[in-house]
Protein backbone atom coordinates (compact mmCIF):
# COMPACT_ATOMS: atom_id res chain seq x y z
CA UNK A 1 0.00 0.00 0.00
CA UNK A 2 1.14 3.51 -0.70
CA UNK A 3 0.20 6.92 0.65
CA UNK A 4 -0.03 9.68 -1.92
CA UNK A 5 -0.30 13.42 -1.54
CA UNK A 6 -1.32 15.20 -4.72
CA UNK A 7 -2.73 18.55 -5.72
CA UNK A 8 -5.13 19.64 -8.39
CA UNK A 9 -5.46 23.14 -9.77
CA UNK A 10 -9.00 23.35 -10.99
CA UNK A 11 -8.36 26.49 -13.03
CA UNK A 12 -5.33 25.33 -14.98
CA UNK A 13 -6.11 21.61 -14.84
CA UNK A 14 -2.56 21.04 -13.64
CA UNK A 15 -2.07 18.19 -11.24
CA UNK A 16 0.98 17.19 -9.32
CA UNK A 17 1.97 14.30 -7.13
CA UNK A 18 4.03 15.57 -4.22
CA UNK A 19 4.63 12.55 -2.05
CA UNK A 20 4.50 8.78 -2.38
CA UNK A 21 5.29 6.60 0.60
CA UNK A 22 5.40 2.84 0.58
CA UNK A 23 4.19 0.99 3.65
CA UNK A 24 6.98 -1.54 3.14
CA UNK A 25 9.51 1.18 3.87
CA UNK A 26 7.93 3.20 6.65
CA UNK A 27 5.78 2.36 9.65
CA UNK A 28 2.22 3.65 9.65
CA UNK A 29 2.69 6.39 12.25
CA UNK A 30 5.66 7.85 10.43
CA UNK A 31 3.95 7.67 7.07
CA UNK A 32 0.91 9.46 8.36
CA UNK A 33 3.01 12.09 10.10
CA UNK A 34 4.79 12.83 6.83
CA UNK A 35 1.50 12.97 4.96
CA UNK A 36 0.01 15.38 7.47
CA UNK A 37 3.11 17.58 7.34
CA UNK A 38 3.14 17.74 3.54
CA UNK A 39 -0.60 18.39 3.32
CA UNK A 40 -0.35 21.18 5.89
CA UNK A 41 2.62 22.73 4.10
CA UNK A 42 0.82 22.64 0.77
CA UNK A 43 -2.41 24.01 2.14
CA UNK A 44 -0.51 26.88 3.72
CA UNK A 45 0.76 27.91 0.27
CA UNK A 46 -2.17 27.43 -2.03
CA UNK A 47 -5.26 29.37 -2.96
CA UNK A 48 -7.77 27.01 -1.38
CA UNK A 49 -10.52 28.09 -3.72
CA UNK A 50 -8.42 27.10 -6.67
CA UNK A 51 -6.23 24.21 -5.62
CA UNK A 52 -7.34 21.05 -3.87
CA UNK A 53 -4.90 18.90 -1.96
CA UNK A 54 -5.73 15.21 -1.98
CA UNK A 55 -4.41 12.65 0.44
CA UNK A 56 -4.92 9.15 -0.84
CA UNK A 57 -4.01 5.54 -0.24
CA UNK A 58 -3.87 2.91 -2.94
CA UNK A 59 -2.27 -0.38 -3.76
CA UNK A 60 -0.22 1.24 -6.50
CA UNK A 61 0.33 4.72 -7.88
CA UNK A 62 -1.38 3.58 -11.08
CA UNK A 63 -4.48 2.64 -9.10
CA UNK A 64 -4.47 6.09 -7.56
CA UNK A 65 -4.22 7.68 -11.00
CA UNK A 66 -6.79 5.43 -12.64
CA UNK A 67 -9.44 5.92 -9.99
CA UNK A 68 -9.09 9.69 -9.97
CA UNK A 69 -8.81 10.94 -13.54
CA UNK A 70 -7.59 14.31 -12.36
CA UNK A 71 -4.23 12.69 -11.67
CA UNK A 72 -3.97 10.50 -14.73
CA UNK A 73 -1.27 12.74 -16.16
CA UNK A 74 -0.02 14.30 -12.96
CA UNK A 75 3.62 15.24 -12.80
CA UNK A 76 5.95 14.23 -9.99
CA UNK A 77 6.88 13.28 -7.44
CA UNK B 1 -36.12 -8.90 -35.93
CA UNK B 2 -34.93 -9.92 -32.52
CA UNK B 3 -37.46 -9.33 -29.85
CA UNK B 4 -35.16 -7.64 -27.41
CA UNK B 5 -37.66 -8.13 -24.62
CA UNK B 6 -36.93 -11.81 -24.81
CA UNK B 7 -33.30 -11.29 -23.94
CA UNK B 8 -32.69 -12.04 -20.33
CA UNK B 9 -29.28 -12.73 -18.90
CA UNK B 10 -29.01 -16.07 -17.24
CA UNK B 11 -29.57 -16.04 -13.52
CA UNK B 12 -26.39 -16.28 -11.53
CA UNK B 13 -24.27 -13.93 -13.50
CA UNK B 14 -25.03 -11.16 -15.85
CA UNK B 15 -24.44 -12.36 -19.35
CA UNK B 16 -23.17 -15.73 -18.23
CA UNK B 17 -23.15 -18.32 -20.96
CA UNK B 18 -26.43 -20.12 -21.30
CA UNK B 19 -28.47 -21.90 -23.92
CA UNK B 20 -28.50 -20.31 -27.35
CA UNK B 21 -31.44 -18.10 -27.93
CA UNK B 22 -33.50 -19.02 -30.97
CA UNK B 23 -33.95 -15.90 -32.94
CA UNK B 24 -33.81 -14.39 -36.38
CA UNK B 25 -30.30 -13.25 -35.79
CA UNK B 26 -29.82 -11.91 -39.28
CA UNK B 27 -32.21 -9.08 -38.84
CA UNK B 28 -31.40 -7.82 -35.40
CA UNK B 29 -30.63 -4.26 -34.63
CA UNK B 30 -27.15 -5.06 -33.41
CA UNK B 31 -24.17 -6.79 -34.80
CA UNK B 32 -24.58 -9.88 -32.74
CA UNK B 33 -21.63 -11.79 -31.50
CA UNK B 34 -22.18 -15.54 -31.38
CA UNK B 35 -25.34 -15.93 -29.39
CA UNK B 36 -24.03 -18.00 -26.57
CA UNK B 37 -24.98 -15.80 -23.69
CA UNK B 38 -28.72 -15.80 -23.59
CA UNK B 39 -31.76 -17.65 -22.66
CA UNK B 40 -35.21 -16.83 -23.81
CA UNK B 41 -37.52 -15.35 -21.24
CA UNK B 42 -39.48 -18.57 -21.40
CA UNK B 43 -36.66 -20.73 -20.13
CA UNK B 44 -37.62 -22.24 -16.84
CA UNK B 45 -34.62 -21.15 -14.84
CA UNK B 46 -34.69 -17.56 -15.99
CA UNK B 47 -35.63 -14.96 -13.50
CA UNK B 48 -38.93 -13.29 -14.02
CA UNK B 49 -38.48 -9.94 -15.60
CA UNK B 50 -40.70 -7.12 -14.51
CA UNK B 51 -42.68 -6.40 -17.65
CA UNK B 52 -45.56 -4.85 -15.75
CA UNK B 53 -43.34 -2.13 -14.47
CA UNK B 54 -41.34 -1.67 -17.65
CA UNK B 55 -40.57 2.01 -17.59
CA UNK B 56 -41.08 4.01 -20.69
CA UNK B 57 -37.81 4.52 -22.52
CA UNK B 58 -36.33 7.85 -21.60
CA UNK B 59 -36.26 9.80 -24.84
CA UNK B 60 -33.39 12.14 -25.40
CA UNK B 61 -33.96 15.29 -27.36
CA UNK B 62 -32.79 15.36 -30.92
CA UNK B 63 -29.94 17.64 -30.04
CA UNK B 64 -28.61 15.10 -27.59
CA UNK B 65 -29.18 11.96 -29.55
CA UNK B 66 -27.80 13.07 -32.88
CA UNK B 67 -24.93 15.38 -32.17
CA UNK B 68 -21.41 14.32 -31.66
CA UNK B 69 -20.85 14.94 -28.00
CA UNK B 70 -17.36 16.32 -28.14
CA UNK B 71 -18.04 19.33 -30.26
CA UNK B 72 -15.93 22.30 -31.07
CA UNK B 73 -13.55 23.23 -28.29
CA UNK B 74 -15.53 26.30 -27.42
CA UNK B 75 -18.73 24.42 -26.68
CA UNK B 76 -19.88 24.91 -23.14
CA UNK B 77 -21.15 21.94 -21.26
CA UNK B 78 -23.37 22.40 -18.28
CA UNK B 79 -23.59 20.00 -15.41
CA UNK B 80 -25.85 19.67 -12.50
CA UNK B 81 -24.77 17.99 -9.30
CA UNK B 82 -27.36 16.93 -6.78
CA UNK B 83 -26.01 16.35 -3.31
CA UNK B 84 -29.35 15.34 -1.83
CA UNK B 85 -29.82 18.38 0.32
CA UNK B 86 -28.24 20.78 -2.10
CA UNK B 87 -27.33 21.08 -5.73
CA UNK B 88 -25.02 23.13 -7.87
CA UNK B 89 -24.70 23.92 -11.53
CA UNK B 90 -21.43 24.20 -13.39
CA UNK B 91 -20.47 25.32 -16.84
CA UNK B 92 -17.49 23.71 -18.45
CA UNK B 93 -15.72 24.68 -21.61
CA UNK B 94 -14.96 21.59 -23.63
CA UNK B 95 -11.61 22.95 -24.75
CA UNK B 96 -10.78 23.60 -21.15
CA UNK B 97 -11.95 20.12 -20.32
CA UNK B 98 -9.58 18.64 -22.88
CA UNK B 99 -6.75 20.70 -21.47
CA UNK B 100 -7.49 19.44 -17.98
CA UNK B 101 -8.06 15.84 -18.91
CA UNK B 102 -5.92 15.07 -21.94
CA UNK B 103 -7.65 12.49 -24.06
CA UNK B 104 -11.07 12.84 -22.50
CA UNK B 105 -12.71 14.11 -25.66
CA UNK B 106 -11.09 11.33 -27.66
CA UNK B 107 -12.47 8.79 -25.23
CA UNK B 108 -15.94 10.24 -25.40
CA UNK B 109 -15.73 10.47 -29.19
CA UNK B 110 -14.63 6.86 -29.32
CA UNK B 111 -17.63 5.84 -27.24
CA UNK B 112 -19.85 7.89 -29.52
CA UNK B 113 -18.45 6.21 -32.62
CA UNK B 114 -18.61 2.72 -31.14
CA UNK B 115 -22.19 3.25 -30.00
CA UNK B 116 -23.10 4.48 -33.47
CA UNK B 117 -21.60 1.35 -35.00
CA UNK B 118 -24.00 -0.64 -32.90
CA UNK B 119 -27.02 1.42 -33.92
CA UNK B 120 -27.30 3.30 -30.68
CA UNK B 121 -30.65 4.78 -30.01
CA UNK B 122 -31.92 5.98 -26.64
CA UNK B 123 -34.90 3.64 -26.54
CA UNK B 124 -32.83 0.54 -27.25
CA UNK B 125 -30.25 1.68 -24.73
CA UNK B 126 -32.96 2.02 -22.12
CA UNK B 127 -34.37 -1.42 -22.92
CA UNK B 128 -30.92 -2.97 -22.59
CA UNK B 129 -30.24 -1.15 -19.35
CA UNK B 130 -33.55 -2.45 -18.02
CA UNK B 131 -32.51 -5.98 -19.02
CA UNK B 132 -29.33 -5.59 -17.02
CA UNK B 133 -30.74 -3.99 -13.91
CA UNK B 134 -33.81 -6.23 -13.84
CA UNK B 135 -31.59 -9.26 -13.43
CA UNK B 136 -31.76 -10.63 -9.90
CA UNK B 137 -27.99 -10.53 -9.56
CA UNK B 138 -27.98 -6.79 -10.09
CA UNK B 139 -27.58 -4.80 -6.87
CA UNK B 140 -30.87 -3.18 -7.66
CA UNK B 141 -32.12 0.01 -6.29
CA UNK B 142 -31.27 2.47 -3.62
CA UNK B 143 -31.91 1.97 0.04
CA UNK B 144 -35.27 3.45 0.98
CA UNK B 145 -34.96 6.71 2.91
CA UNK B 146 -31.21 7.10 2.43
CA UNK B 147 -31.19 10.50 4.12
CA UNK B 148 -33.10 9.21 7.12
CA UNK B 149 -30.69 6.32 7.55
CA UNK B 150 -27.67 8.61 7.32
CA UNK B 151 -29.22 11.01 9.82
CA UNK B 152 -29.92 8.17 12.25
CA UNK B 153 -26.38 6.85 11.91
CA UNK B 154 -24.98 10.33 12.38
CA UNK B 155 -26.96 10.61 15.61
CA UNK B 156 -25.51 7.31 16.84
CA UNK B 157 -21.98 8.41 16.03
CA UNK B 158 -22.40 11.80 17.70
CA UNK B 159 -23.83 10.20 20.82
CA UNK B 160 -20.89 7.82 21.03
CA UNK B 161 -18.33 10.50 20.24
CA UNK B 162 -19.43 13.99 21.34
CA UNK B 163 -16.60 15.75 19.50
CA UNK B 164 -18.54 14.97 16.34
CA UNK B 165 -21.17 17.45 17.52
CA UNK B 166 -18.66 20.17 16.77
CA UNK B 167 -18.79 22.50 13.80
CA UNK B 168 -15.24 23.59 14.44
CA UNK B 169 -12.90 22.28 11.76
CA UNK B 170 -10.07 22.35 14.31
CA UNK B 171 -11.78 19.34 15.87
CA UNK B 172 -11.26 17.35 12.68
CA UNK B 173 -8.50 14.83 13.27
CA UNK B 174 -6.88 14.48 9.85
CA UNK B 175 -4.33 11.98 11.07
CA UNK B 176 -7.10 9.75 12.36
CA UNK B 177 -9.03 10.11 9.11
CA UNK B 178 -5.87 9.06 7.30
CA UNK B 179 -5.73 5.93 9.44
CA UNK B 180 -9.39 5.21 8.72
CA UNK B 181 -8.75 5.54 4.98
CA UNK B 182 -5.84 3.11 5.24
CA UNK B 183 -7.97 0.64 7.18
CA UNK B 184 -10.76 0.91 4.63
CA UNK B 185 -8.37 0.26 1.75
CA UNK B 186 -6.85 -2.71 3.59
CA UNK B 187 -10.30 -4.15 4.12
CA UNK B 188 -11.22 -3.69 0.48
CA UNK B 189 -7.87 -5.14 -0.56
CA UNK B 190 -8.52 -8.26 1.49
CA UNK B 191 -11.98 -8.58 -0.09
CA UNK B 192 -10.64 -8.15 -3.61
CA UNK B 193 -7.00 -9.25 -3.70
CA UNK B 194 -5.28 -8.27 -6.92
CA UNK B 195 -4.31 -11.85 -7.79
CA UNK B 196 -7.98 -12.84 -7.89
CA UNK B 197 -9.32 -9.51 -9.13
CA UNK B 198 -6.58 -8.22 -11.45
CA UNK B 199 -8.90 -5.77 -13.20
CA UNK B 200 -10.15 -4.09 -10.05
CA UNK B 201 -8.62 -0.73 -9.25
CA UNK B 202 -9.12 0.81 -5.86
CA UNK B 203 -8.05 3.80 -3.83
CA UNK B 204 -9.20 5.60 -0.72
CA UNK B 205 -8.61 9.08 0.58
CA UNK B 206 -9.03 11.16 3.68
CA UNK B 207 -10.46 14.60 3.22
CA UNK B 208 -7.70 17.14 3.61
CA UNK B 209 -8.32 19.90 6.17
CA UNK B 210 -8.89 22.69 3.64
CA UNK B 211 -11.44 20.62 1.73
CA UNK B 212 -13.17 19.81 4.97
CA UNK B 213 -13.27 23.47 5.90
CA UNK B 214 -14.87 24.38 2.59
CA UNK B 215 -17.38 21.59 2.90
CA UNK B 216 -18.31 22.57 6.44
CA UNK B 217 -18.72 26.21 5.45
CA UNK B 218 -21.02 25.20 2.65
CA UNK B 219 -23.08 22.76 4.68
CA UNK B 220 -23.42 24.97 7.74
CA UNK B 221 -24.60 27.81 5.53
CA UNK B 222 -27.41 25.52 4.42
CA UNK B 223 -28.21 23.92 7.76
CA UNK B 224 -26.98 25.67 10.87
CA UNK B 225 -27.07 22.48 12.94
CA UNK B 226 -24.75 20.62 10.56
CA UNK B 227 -21.79 19.09 12.41
CA UNK B 228 -18.71 17.01 11.72
CA UNK B 229 -20.76 13.96 12.61
CA UNK B 230 -23.09 14.55 9.68
CA UNK B 231 -20.31 14.20 7.12
CA UNK B 232 -20.27 10.97 5.16
CA UNK B 233 -17.12 11.62 3.16
CA UNK B 234 -14.24 12.48 5.45
CA UNK B 235 -13.10 9.12 4.16
CA UNK B 236 -13.98 7.93 0.68
CA UNK B 237 -13.03 5.07 -1.57
CA UNK B 238 -13.38 4.21 -5.21
CA UNK B 239 -13.48 0.80 -6.70
CA UNK B 240 -13.44 0.51 -10.47
CA UNK B 241 -14.31 -2.79 -12.15
CA UNK B 242 -13.74 -4.25 -15.58
CA UNK B 243 -17.38 -4.35 -16.60
CA UNK B 244 -20.94 -4.60 -15.31
CA UNK B 245 -20.58 -8.33 -14.68
CA UNK B 246 -17.63 -7.67 -12.47
CA UNK B 247 -19.41 -4.75 -10.82
CA UNK B 248 -22.36 -6.96 -10.01
CA UNK B 249 -20.19 -9.62 -8.40
CA UNK B 250 -18.09 -7.10 -6.53
CA UNK B 251 -20.99 -5.17 -5.10
CA UNK B 252 -22.55 -8.40 -3.84
CA UNK B 253 -19.33 -9.37 -2.14
CA UNK B 254 -18.86 -5.91 -0.76
CA UNK B 255 -22.37 -5.88 0.72
CA UNK B 256 -21.87 -9.33 2.17
CA UNK B 257 -18.55 -8.37 3.75
CA UNK B 258 -19.66 -5.04 5.17
CA UNK B 259 -22.91 -6.55 6.43
CA UNK B 260 -24.36 -4.46 9.24
CA UNK B 261 -21.82 -1.73 8.58
CA UNK B 262 -23.73 -0.77 5.45
CA UNK B 263 -25.79 2.32 6.12
CA UNK B 264 -27.17 2.94 2.66
CA UNK B 265 -26.79 2.19 -1.02
CA UNK B 266 -27.51 4.60 -3.86
CA UNK B 267 -27.89 2.99 -7.26
CA UNK B 268 -26.96 5.67 -9.77
CA UNK B 269 -26.65 3.07 -12.51
CA UNK B 270 -30.29 2.06 -12.56
CA UNK B 271 -31.16 5.70 -11.95
CA UNK B 272 -28.37 7.84 -13.36
CA UNK B 273 -28.04 11.45 -12.44
CA UNK B 274 -29.14 14.18 -14.76
CA UNK B 275 -25.57 14.47 -16.04
CA UNK B 276 -25.46 10.75 -16.80
CA UNK B 277 -23.18 9.90 -13.90
CA UNK B 278 -23.38 6.20 -13.14
CA UNK B 279 -22.02 4.33 -10.14
CA UNK B 280 -23.18 2.46 -7.08
CA UNK B 281 -22.51 4.44 -3.91
CA UNK B 282 -22.37 2.96 -0.46
CA UNK B 283 -22.33 4.73 2.87
CA UNK B 284 -20.62 2.52 5.42
CA UNK B 285 -20.17 2.84 9.15
CA UNK B 286 -16.51 2.71 10.14
CA UNK B 287 -17.25 2.98 13.85
CA UNK B 288 -15.99 6.50 14.38
CA UNK B 289 -17.35 7.99 11.16
CA UNK B 290 -19.23 7.24 7.97
CA UNK B 291 -17.40 6.71 4.71
CA UNK B 292 -18.49 6.64 1.11
CA UNK B 293 -17.51 3.92 -1.35
CA UNK B 294 -18.14 4.47 -5.05
CA UNK B 295 -18.17 1.48 -7.38
CA UNK B 296 -18.24 1.83 -11.13
CA UNK B 297 -16.59 0.44 -14.27
CA UNK B 298 -13.49 1.64 -16.07
CA UNK B 299 -15.58 2.75 -19.04
CA UNK B 300 -18.11 4.60 -16.94
CA UNK B 301 -15.24 6.28 -15.14
CA UNK B 302 -14.34 7.74 -18.53
CA UNK B 303 -17.73 9.41 -18.60
CA UNK B 304 -17.09 10.61 -15.09
CA UNK B 305 -14.04 12.37 -16.49
CA UNK B 306 -16.39 14.84 -18.02
CA UNK B 307 -18.38 15.46 -14.89
CA UNK B 308 -15.87 15.40 -12.12
CA UNK B 309 -14.55 18.57 -10.57
CA UNK B 310 -14.62 20.43 -13.81
CA UNK B 311 -15.80 23.54 -12.14
CA UNK B 312 -15.33 26.47 -14.40
CA UNK B 313 -17.88 29.15 -13.83
CA UNK B 314 -20.22 28.16 -11.06
CA UNK B 315 -23.59 29.80 -10.64
CA UNK B 316 -24.12 30.51 -14.32
CA UNK B 317 -27.56 29.40 -15.41
CA UNK B 318 -27.45 26.31 -17.57
CA UNK B 319 -29.55 25.18 -20.45
CA UNK B 320 -31.23 21.81 -20.43
CA UNK B 321 -29.80 21.09 -23.84
CA UNK B 322 -26.19 21.26 -22.71
CA UNK B 323 -26.91 19.18 -19.63
CA UNK B 324 -28.40 16.53 -21.85
CA UNK B 325 -25.39 16.62 -24.10
CA UNK B 326 -22.99 15.40 -21.49
CA UNK B 327 -25.56 12.92 -20.24
CA UNK B 328 -25.82 11.52 -23.74
CA UNK B 329 -22.11 10.65 -23.72
CA UNK B 330 -22.57 8.73 -20.51
CA UNK B 331 -25.69 7.07 -21.95
CA UNK B 332 -23.68 5.83 -24.91
CA UNK B 333 -20.97 4.43 -22.70
CA UNK B 334 -23.61 2.65 -20.64
CA UNK B 335 -25.09 1.30 -23.87
CA UNK B 336 -21.70 -0.19 -24.75
CA UNK B 337 -21.42 -1.68 -21.27
CA UNK B 338 -24.83 -3.27 -21.70
CA UNK B 339 -23.91 -4.67 -25.12
CA UNK B 340 -20.82 -6.20 -23.54
CA UNK B 341 -22.53 -7.69 -20.53
CA UNK B 342 -25.35 -9.06 -22.65
CA UNK B 343 -22.87 -10.47 -25.16
CA UNK B 344 -24.23 -8.38 -27.99
CA UNK B 345 -20.92 -7.33 -29.46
Amino acid sequence: MINVVASWDKESGRSQIHLVLDDKQLPAAERRAQVVAVVQALEAQIDKNRVEVVSGVARTLQDFRDTDPRFLHATGP
Amino acid sequence: MLDKKSIVPKQGQLGESGPIIQTQADSVLFTLSPLTNFQTANDADCHQPRPQTEPEPKPLPASASNDNVPNAPTTLLAMHFDFGDSSVNYLVDLGFLEEKYPGVLDRLAQAEAEAKQHDYDPQTAQVLQNRVVDNPVWPAGSTPDVRGKITAKSQDLRTANPVLNSQNVADYDFDKAQGAAEDLLSKMDSMFPSDHYPDVKMAARAKAPASLEKKMEKMVSKADDFTLGHLTDTVGARLDCKDLNSLSAITHRLEEQFGDQLVARCDYISNPGENGYRAIHYIVDLGDRMAEIQVTTHKLRAADLATHDTVYKPDIPISKETTEKIASAADRIMFLECLDVLGLR
